[in-house]
């Protein structure tokens, strides 16, 4: 391998198939589903329903003062942040604080409390709440996580629509590469469930009227989803010294610009951002056994998807893994990207594939095996996550087994 | 007579809290950390560590509670919970004053 791989020594989920990583693992390799009917007052929707998460308690998580400086992004985020710091088992006295990064993507922002500031003025015209300004800011999980955890290196927030959290945790990764930190806590994250960003995406037309069928004939769109995902990022061997366990290898990273469309993917693009994964990691195509993809159920992302997939693979199928796990968790937006990071983190640690649900049978467009409806067993050693984002936007990283 | 009982009574538990007083104070209290503490006009800012993001949530609350604009900055400059009821209360028009 190229490298140096970074080790991922840490992983924190905020999801709807639970807010343990142990929980959701074992969630998506049952092929259990988050995925119900919206339960919406005062509005209607063309789709009935989504995947929000029903049992986050803020109480649980902040003080009352904290949660209200804290949009529900921002809440999911530090949520994740925390048991991904905690897992690492780092503390003050491993690591230099201002050697210590965090990256947080997000699509979103605020958006809760800005519909809930739109909705003041334009309805009942009254005033907005004083901390409408420090709650929305995208940048809010990165300050509020690097002050839970001391962090006084890089920290800010990027953006780029669903592929948020991937550019993150490749900048976060970037930064450890070039000496510039030793640590990065890098992840994304969205709450997805406010009226104004649902009926945004009802007005666009691509969510789904039923479920999320990604790469099945008869798919109809996408599920909206919600959450965190978090890693814990460390310089190669870091770990092992200080008596940490990495959970797994960060091998590369690599980015695209399709340069196109606002909304129609290119698999040009995509192919382009995987063989840049693969020469970062130095891999070759044939060291991929999985594929998280991105597979968001839409019909033109899970065709271009599996066009770059066969652009870069050839007719390796039988030997290449695909799934995608937004068809249990729906698409969490500026999060998905860290929640199935941490699903194929999960698939290498388990050597155990997670299924693609609501299979109804193969697209004549789509010559690929998703791994319909059961999880398989299979050794995993290198696999891929892709995040593709409108506006042409791609990611993909690659990870690897930890030694044992 | 038992007015003026009455009248004491209230002085010796209230201290010489007004209905408007003990309404700023219960905004103050929402928003201080030690939800223990019983605030009094003499409580000094530092010992409930007051901050500014306290401030801008008081000034909004009154604003909603009355309906009226309060021009305060968070850096508003004050060293006891008086201090700031006063310096509130005088953005209070009389007549939207609780009796």
């Amino acid at each position: 391998m190229k490298g140096p791989w970074l080790d991922v020594t840490g992983r924190g989920i905020v999801s709807s198939l639970g807010q343990q990583v142990e929980t959701f693992a074992r969630a998506i390799f049952e092929g259990r589903s988050a995925i119900g009917a919206l339960d919406i007052e005062g509005f209607s929707l063309r789709f009935p329903n989504g995947a929000p998460i029903r049992d986050f308690d803020p109480s649980a998580h902040f003080d009352d003062r904290t949660r209200s400086m804290l949009d529900r992004f921002a809440q999911f985020a530090t949520v994740a942040a925390r048991a991904a710091w905690a897992e690492s088992g780092l503390t003050a006295d491993d690591v230099d604080p201002t050697r210590i990064a965090v990256v947080i993507g997000t699509a979103n922002a605020g958006i809760d409390i800005l519909d809930d500031g739109f909705r003041r003025i334009f309805r009942t015209d009254s005033r907005i709440p004083p901390l409408t300004i420090p709650q929305t800011m995208g940048s809010a999980p990165a300050s509020r996580i690097a002050r839970e955890i001391g962090a006084r290196g890089p920290v800010f927030g990027v953006t780029s629509a669903c592929a948020s959290a991937a550019h993150a945790m490749l900048v976060g990764a970037s930064m450890i590469r070039a000496g510039l930190v030793d640590v990065a806590v890098v992840g994304g994250t969205d709450s997805c469930f406010s009226e104004g960003y649902l009926r945004a995406w009802d007005a666009l037309r691509v969510v789904s009227g039923d479920t999320c069928r990604p790469f099945s004939i008869g798919r109809k769109g996408l599920i909206v989803g919600e959450g965190a995902g978090m890693l814990v990022l460390e310089r190669a061997g870091r770990a092992a010294a200080r008596g940490g366990r990495p959970v797994a290898r960060y091998l590369g990273g690599g980015m695209s610009s399709d340069a196109g469309d606002l909304v129609a993917p290119d698999p040009v693009g995509m192919a382009g951002a995987i063989r840049n994964a693969l020469a970062d990691a130095g891999l070759a195509a044939d060291a991929v056994d999985y594929i998280n993809a991105h597979g968001t159920g839409t019909a033109a992302n899970d065709r271009a998807e599996a066009a770059a997939i066969r652009a870069v693979f050839g007719d390796r199928d039988e030997q290449v893994a695909l799934s995608s796990t937004k068809s249990m968790v729906g698409h969490a937006m500026g999060a998905s990207g860290a929640i199935e990071a941490i699903a194929t983190i999960a698939a290498l640690e388990h050597g155990i594939v997670p299924p693609t649900l609501n299979y109804l049978g193969p697209d004549p467009e789509i010559d690929l095996d998703p791994t319909p409806d059961v999880a398989r067993e299979r050794a995993i050693d290198v696999a891929l996550s892709n995040s593709f984002a409108f506006g042409g936007l791609n990611v993909a990283l690659a990870f690897g087994r930890a030694e044992d | 007579m038992s007015n003026t009982a009455t009248a004491a009574t209230v002085r010796e538990t209230d201290g010489h809290l007004s209905a408007l007083d003990r309404r700023i104070i219960e905004f103050i209290q929402k928003e201080i950390q030690d939800k223990s503490v019983v605030l009094t006009r003499e409580t000094r800012r530092e010992d409930v560590a007051i901050d500014s993001i306290d401030i801008v949530n008081v000034v909004f609350a009154i604003e909603e509670e009355f309906d009226i604009e309060v021009n305060l900055t968070p850096d508003a400059k004050f060293d006891t919970v008086g201090e700031l009821i006063d310096t509130l209360t005088g953005f209070i028009p009389e007549e939207k004053r609780p009796s």
